[in-house]
């Protein structure tokens, strides 16, 4: 029978012809920047697919809510005017509605602009823009804040008299 | 057997000279740096998504819902207020404001505390009070040809007729100017309507209008019951809706208007009304003896506030006038 580590196995073993440190050592390095330069591509494309669906999501939720919250203080402000009255002693109109939103959306600051018609947010990195349809009555008077908490108000007196309004609280 | 042992590194191999072949775990080093901090901020996403997701879910919190019922609470406690004080037939003007500011007061205070406990402010302060008459009779009192029920109001409100359909006249449209019975509402800057009640051939109590004596319209009827109440001023048949009853021309006229009482011989039951003058307190009427002082509306001031919600009004008060 064939001893498989006979002495040709032996000779294997003791052959250093080929087997350079310095060889191996580049090739290690070469191999594993190419290894890290994958996955950081690969983890960074999936951080920023997921960054982009993180904040359009978000921004949905939070314009959602603060087209509701602009419908709410729409009624209310209407609500205000039903029956008002006008004599001496008689307090003005006024609705003011705090709405609580964060800051940033997934790390990424935004702004809010209200028109007549809509809530728009925006971010700029990624360049996201959601318009959410808002079914408010009273005039808006066009705003653009910065993300956050927004306060809305109306008031019967007053420059803004009649319409909604839209500040950064 | 093989050897698979590993000798532990000495000294020298790790930080001396030998120790240059280890600067390969630099490498994995920072590899695994890159996805440790990939991982985190792949969490903090995902936190951000199931939070986003979450609150999304939950719906959205109308902010509105509290401050409109404290708006109704205040509005329809005052309400009651005005009917209940002058259902009770104060003694004069004066007694009856006393009583509507006390109970003004007292519904403040419940509405403090209800809404004290729900984490809002909510206060009602009466402003001020208009003065009229309440005028409750039955039909027989009246004259049998004409009367008039209310003369030079500008305001109306909670007229009810509570017809005994035994005794309405049974007639039709085209005959019920002169057949039946019927309220006349006269205006001073010209213009009348007339709102006749009746019982129509099918046997149902039936409402028709018609304008300046002109033959009238049927507007709506009901099967006949113990009592019918027609509503004129919410516009009402019943426990039915009777649009078009009352002119809306008589909603909020800048002029002052008759309230006649024709044919009341065609009719039985009692008749309602609240009526504003248009100058002075008391309303002048035909039927002086059913005749009391009464409050007509009440203005107060409303305030709520909560940690994110500011609401504040005036509201004027006349339950049971004309809607415009």
């Amino acid at each position: 029978m064939r001893d498989p580590l006979g002495s040709g196995g032996a000779r294997f073993r003791d052959d250093r012809r080929a087997v350079s440190v310095t060889v191996g050592y580049v090739m290690t390095l070469a191999i594993g920047a190419i290894l890290l330069s994958g996955v950081a591509i690969g983890v960074g494309g999936v951080v920023e697919s997921q960054t982009e669906r993180t904040v359009e999501s978000d921004l949905s939720v939070l314009g959602q809510t603060a087209a509701a919250n602009v419908e709410s203080a729409d009624r209310l402000a209407r609500a205000s005017e039903v029956d008002r009255s006008t004599d001496p002693g008689a307090t003005a109109a006024n609705v003011s509605v705090v709405v609580r939103l964060p800051n940033r959306v997934a790390g990424v600051p935004y702004e809010i602009a209200v028109d007549d018609d809509a809530v728009t947010l925006r971010t700029e990195r990624p360049e996201t823009t959601l318009v959410i349809d808002h079914a408010a009555r009273l005039n808006v008077t066009p705003a653009t804040v910065r993300g956050g908490s927004i306060q809305l108000a109306y008031s019967s007196t007053g420059a803004d008299a009649g319409n909604l309004t839209v500040v950064e609280r | 057997m093989a050897d698979v042992s590993v000798d532990l590194p000495d000294r020298e191999g790790l930080f001396g000279d030998g120790a240059r072949g280890s600067d390969r775990g630099q490498l994995l080093l920072v590899a695994g740096l890159v996805m440790a901090v990939s991982l985190v901020v792949l969490v903090v996403l995902l936190n951000s998504t199931i939070y986003s997701e979450n609150v999304a879910t939950r719906g959205i919190e109308s902010a509105d819902g509290e401050a409109m019922e404290v708006r109704s609470t205040a509005v329809g406690g005052t309400g009651e207020l005005l009917d209940s004080t002058n259902r009770a037939g104060p003694s004069g003007h004066g007694d009856a404001e006393a009583t509507v500011r006390a109970g003004v007061a007292d519904l403040d205070e419940a509405l403090a505390r209800s809404y004290a406990e729900r984490g809002g402010v909510a206060r009602v302060e009466l402003v001020g009070t208009e003065n009229g008459s309440r005028i409750a009779a039955a039909l027989a009192a009246a004259d049998p040809n004409a009367s008039t029920l209310a003369g030079d109001v500008d305001r109306t409100r909670g007229f009810v007729f509570a017809a005994d359909p035994t005794g309405l006249t049974d007639t039709d449209a085209a005959n019920a100017d002169t057949d039946a019975f019927h309220v006349d509402l006269n205006a001073s800057a010209g213009g009348s309507r007339q709102v006749y009640v009746y019982n129509a051939p099918d046997g149902n109590v039936t409402v028709a209008v018609g304008e300046d004596g002109g033959e009238p319209t049927v507007r709506c009827s009901v099967p006949p019951d113990d009592r019918v109440v027609v509503d004129f001023t919410a516009e009402r048949l019943g426990d039915r809706p009777c649009p078009g009853i009352w002119s809306p021309s008589l909603v909020a006229p800048g002029d002052a208007y008759d309230v006649d009482l024709i044919n009341a011989s065609e009719a039985a039951g009692e008749v309602t009304v609240t009526a504003r003058p248009r100058s002075g307190e008391t309303v002048a009427t035909d039927l002086t003896a059913a005749r009391e002082p009464a409050t007509y509306e009440a203005t107060i001031n409303l305030w709520y506030r909560t940690a994110d919600l500011r609401f504040e009004t005036a509201v004027r008060v006349a339950p049971g006038e004309p809607d415009a």
